[in-house]
């Protein structure tokens, strides 16, 4: 999987005709889009590998489906390009572009059944009323109806339905499927069972897949790679560990899942402090004297009945102790020099750990109860003012 | 991975659809802009075709009897909408709030005016109420005490046959109106603790207050440009409508005709106007969550409301037998034996089966032509992606027809289509369109023009129902855009369409204002020849030609509505199991 993107080796050199070039896959070059001069798409570019499965995530309103129809031909960018295997198809419209679509209303056309649904794009491609029929059953084996080929959509459950336009999608063999909230409208059992079925069509025809989508576990579970936007610009373009682990920017960290912020710490090499607390960091950040926010997931957060042996430990209370069924969230707070030093700010340090049921009986913790805490130098990240992450041992997302 | 190539064999649909739309915009152009662009040169010109400026606004304002045609044409219009109104709105009341049996048959009966010229009326009303009219000689004689002459020509003809002729547009638009309701604002009125009375004044009719609007907006209009019922029924009581008429074909001065149906066009356009804007501010009362109204037993409000609907569907039948005995009858009202004599129409003028026949056959030419336009410009404004200003141009072009009175459209068709040459900045050119004049074709486009915004409108409605991505997924599957219209929408949209094609049949038949101006003698219709027959004193075969007109619209609507209980029938097929 080729990690960066913007190198652009002449994929586009031959505009509207397909380009013998290694650069097969999708790629999207500076793409910018708006809406009657309200900016949707600002400067968005990507590269997806051949047979790479992506996931494009944000909240609502964040572009991310205007995104899909640009690739799908569907809207025209402002300024930009849209490579597809190589061929510049910016000025082709979609029925030329060789793209699967699944939406999320399924829009399967009601007055045809499953069979004649899937056999739709494939009329004009083969000749022979029997090899369209055969293909089109074919399909429908794959995503496992072959038995309710001449059943309308309205006889349909919801995911048979969403599976007849993935198959009707992937018919016409397109170079890539695209995928907007496919799963959205399915309800959670049947969501998760489409999961699989999704990734296991995908690598099995080895095609390239963009999904668009704003479930964070959906885009975790599914991608290769996954890209988080927000406000229509690109944040972030890394596998779901990465991102989870490695937020590039303050809003990733707090998009995708749970995280604690702590903010005002002065920097001092790899060191932070506030209040009388030091605390170690993975690597030093450049700027002495700045003012990071520090942050750490709940589930990474160490608690004890007695000190640790080692460093960025600190004494807290227990001010709330909830029950969430795989663990229990505590709200801490913490103590000792630190209380003295809330000038007015925020109240003191409050931050949330997440503890399994079994350490919390080893521990028989209860609210009111005063535990040791642990921040994990491994587990840290830093955030400057303007909320990109910075001193990553690795060296930061762009 | 397999080295698919990025690039697809396709169809561009952008140049057909190009061609399509440039098709749409043209025949507006023609049939809509370029008519009423020669109406406003005419106002503003005299007879020579020079320009004299607000002049004939002037005049029309000095001459007595014009300025006094303005205000019958106003009062009948008010008079017309609150006589018809009340009566309205409890018949559909009925129909949605209450258990009355019978509602299906109540509902056809109230749509039967809709499908008579609107002379039918007027005719029917001179056997009824005229000097020897049934009431008036107190059922020929046999009933004396009945006999009371209620001065029927004037006002309290027009108003009382406009009243009926109303009737059955203003009970669809609250029917429409008083169906959406929501079940649960009335449950929490009542526990509230409100009583009955109470949820009717607030919930009920500020749930329909649109539709009441709506409702009057629309008799207004239809009274203030009809000319049928006051041409047969308005004596000397001048409205408008017959000004215009006599203007034009009495008089042949066509600019002043030209200005009175500007003046007649101006309160339609503004009630139009008003119309929309209240239209935007009611939208969201209703929505998808609401729980419709299961209208609940109540045996008093059950019985007074059945009386009513049988009282006021044997007013509706009583005028429609009315004419038909007329036509029957030997020698009203002295031989009343029946007779097939007055539909033998070869001794009066107007054209007699040949007219018929022509009417016919503009019908359905107007059904089909009709039908074509209106679904396809709204599919090329709802469901085609390019070209967004020619889009919004035909979407803007496509309401316009609602507000034009057909006298406006057939007189600005005469002045386009009748004139051999256009004089543009002094100098003379031939006027290539002159030649579609006296021609079926040109009865059918303004047939077509002017009922076009109710059949675009329909299927709107319709297209926007089905899902908005069918056209992208067929898009991403290389299917060319016409593939996918005549595969999926087409079909799906079916029953729409033959509503649509019932509408332009029926309205083509029964219309006469637009038409008037533009038939010729060798292209007579029906609707015309019942105002000559009329004008001729010929009442009988005028009653005769109309009961034709009603017969042949009642059976092709009974066609209409079959075809599409059938469509409608495969639709459910696609969805039950």
């Amino acid at each position: 999987m080729t990690a960066a993107p913007e190198k652009g080796n002449g994929g586009g050199a031959f505009p509207g005709r397909r380009a013998e070039t290694p650069d097969r896959g999708l790629c999207v070059r500076g793409v910018c889009k708006s809406f009657d001069r309200t900016p949707v798409l600002t400067n968005v570019s990507l590269q997806v590998a051949p047979g790479e499965f992506v996931c494009v995530l944000g909240p609502s309103g964040c572009g991310k489906t205007t995104l899909l129809r640009v690739v799908a031909g569907l809207e025209t960018p402002d300024s930009g390009s849209v490579l597809i295997g190589g061929g510049d198809v910016t000025r082709i419209p979609t029925a030329g572009r060789g793209v699967g679509i699944v939406f999320q209303s399924y829009a399967l056309f009601p007055n045809l059944t499953a069979l004649q649904n899937v056999a739709f794009g494939l009329r004009r491609r083969e000749t022979g009323a029997s090899s369209i029929r055969q293909k089109a059953l074919e399909l429908l084996d794959l995503v496992g109806l072959a038995e309710s080929a001449q059943k309308y959509p309205g006889q349909l459950s919801g995911g048979q339905q969403q599976r007849v336009a993935l198959a009707r999608a992937l018919a016409p063999e397109p170079s890539i499927l695209l995928l907007d909230e496919p799963l959205s409208a399915l309800d959670a059992k049947v969501r998760q069972s489409l999961r699989k079925e999704i990734r296991r069509l995908q690598r099995r025809l080895g095609i390239t897949a963009v999904m668009v989508t704003h479930d964070q576990e959906e885009a975790l579970t599914m991608s290769d790679r996954m890209v988080v936007m927000h406000k229509g610009r690109l944040t972030q373009f890394a596998s779901p560990e990465e991102i989870y682990r490695l937020p590039s920017t303050r809003f990733v960290a707090d998009f995708i899942g749970a995280m604690n912020f702590l903010e005002g710490w002065r920097a001092e090499g790899a060191i932070a402090r506030y209040g009388g607390i030091d605390i170690r960091l993975p690597a030093p950040l450049g700027a002495d004297g700045s003012v990071v926010t520090l942050a750490i997931r709940p589930e990474d957060v160490q608690i004890g009945r007695d000190l640790f042996p080692d460093e960025n430990a600190f004494v807290a209370t227990v001010a709330e102790m909830e029950f969430r069924g795989a663990g229990y969230y505590l709200t801490l707070k913490a103590l000792t020099a630190l209380k003295a030093l809330t000038d007015g700010g925020k109240g003191g340090m409050r931050l949330e750990a997440l503890l399994s049921p079994l350490r919390a009986s080893q521990l028989k913790i209860g609210a009111g109860d005063c535990v040791k805490v642990r921040l994990p130098r491994e587990r840290l990240i830093c955030f400057a003012e303007d909320g990109t992450a910075v001193g990553f041992a690795g060296g930061g997302p762009e | 991975m397999t080295a698919t190539p990025a690039r697809r064999r396709y169809v561009n649909d952008k140049p057909a659809q190009a061609v399509l739309l440039a098709g749409s915009l043209l025949f507006m152009t023609v049939g809509l802009l370029l008519p009423l662009g020669e109406l406003a040169v005419k106002c503003l010109t005299d007879a020579n075709g020079a320009y004299v400026g607000p002049d004939n606004f002037i005049r029309f304002f000095s001459a007595a009897s014009l300025a006094r045609a303005l205000y019958h044409s106003l009062y009948v219009s008010l008079m017309s909408t609150l006589a018809a109104l009340p009566p309205a709105f409890l018949f559909a009341y009925s129909l949605t709030r209450t258990t009355i049996p019978g509602k299906a048959f109540f509902r056809h009966i109230a749509m039967l005016p809709l499908f008579a010229p609107t002379m039918l009326l007027g005719v029917s009303l001179v056997y009824l109420f005229g000097r020897k009219g049934i009431v008036t000689s107190g059922l020929f004689g046999a009933l004396p005490w009945l006999g009371i002459d209620i001065g029927l020509y004037g006002s309290t003809g027009i108003i009382i046959a406009e009243a009926i002729l109303v009737f059955p547009p203003s009970v669809m638009i609250l029917l429409t109106a008083l169906a959406n309701s929501d079940a649960r604002l009335y449950e929490a009125a009542e526990s509230l603790g409100a009583n009955k009375p109470e949820i009717f004044w607030s919930v009920t009719l500020p749930g329909v207050k649109y539709g009441v609007t709506s409702a009057a907006f629309v008799c207004f209009t239809l009274v203030f440009t009809d000319f049928g019922v006051p041409k047969v029924v308005g004596g000397n009581y001048g409205v408008l409508a017959t000004d215009i008429y006599k203007q034009v074909v009495g008089q042949q001065n066509f600019n002043l005709g030209a200005t009175i149906s500007v003046v007649m066009l101006l309160p339609t356009l503004l009630a139009f106007i008003a119309d929309n804007w209240l239209r935007r501010r009611q939208e969201g009362v209703v929505n998808s969550r609401s729980i419709p109204l299961v209208p609940k037993r109540n045996a008093t409000r059950d019985l007074a409301c059945f009386a009513f609907c049988l009282c006021a569907s044997s007013v509706i039948l009583a005028v429609f037998l009315t004419a038909l005995f007329a036509s029957l009858a030997n020698l009203w009202p002295y031989r009343l034996t029946p007779t097939l004599r007055h539909y033998n129409f070869r001794d009066y003028a107007g054209g007699g089966y040949l007219a018929f026949w022509n009417s016919v056959r503009m019908a359905g030419y107007s059904a089909l032509l009709g039908t074509a336009m209106t679904f396809g410009s709204a599919y090329l404004v709802e469901k085609t992606r390019k070209f967004a200003w020619a889009r919004r141009t035909v979407y803007c072009l496509s309401l316009a027809p609602l507000a034009l009175p057909g006298l406006v459209v057939g007189l600005a068709y005469i002045f386009l289509f009748n004139s051999a040459v256009f004089s543009v900045a002094g100098r003379e050119i031939p006027n290539p369109l002159s030649r579609l004049y006296g021609t079926m074709l040109l009865l059918v486009v303004c047939n077509v023009v002017h009922f076009y915004t109710v059949g675009f409108l329909t299927a709107s409605a319709a297209l926007r129902q089905l899902d908005r991505e069918f056209e992208a997924a067929a898009e991403s599957l290389s299917v060319p855009f016409y593939a996918t219209f005549r595969r999926v929408t087409l079909p799906l949209c079916l029953p729409a369409v033959i509503d649509i094609a019932g509408y332009f049949f029926v309205s083509s038949m029964a219309t006469v204002s637009a038409v008037i101006f533009l038939y010729t003698p060798d292209l007579q219709l029906a609707s015309v020849a019942v105002v000559n027959m009329d004008d001729a004193g010929d009442s009988a075969p005028a009653a005769a030609m109309s009961i034709l007109i009603v017969a042949a619209n009642i059976m092709a609507k009974a066609v209409f509505e079959l075809a599409s209980r059938r469509a409608r029938k495969a639709a459910e097929r696609w969805r039950n199991r």
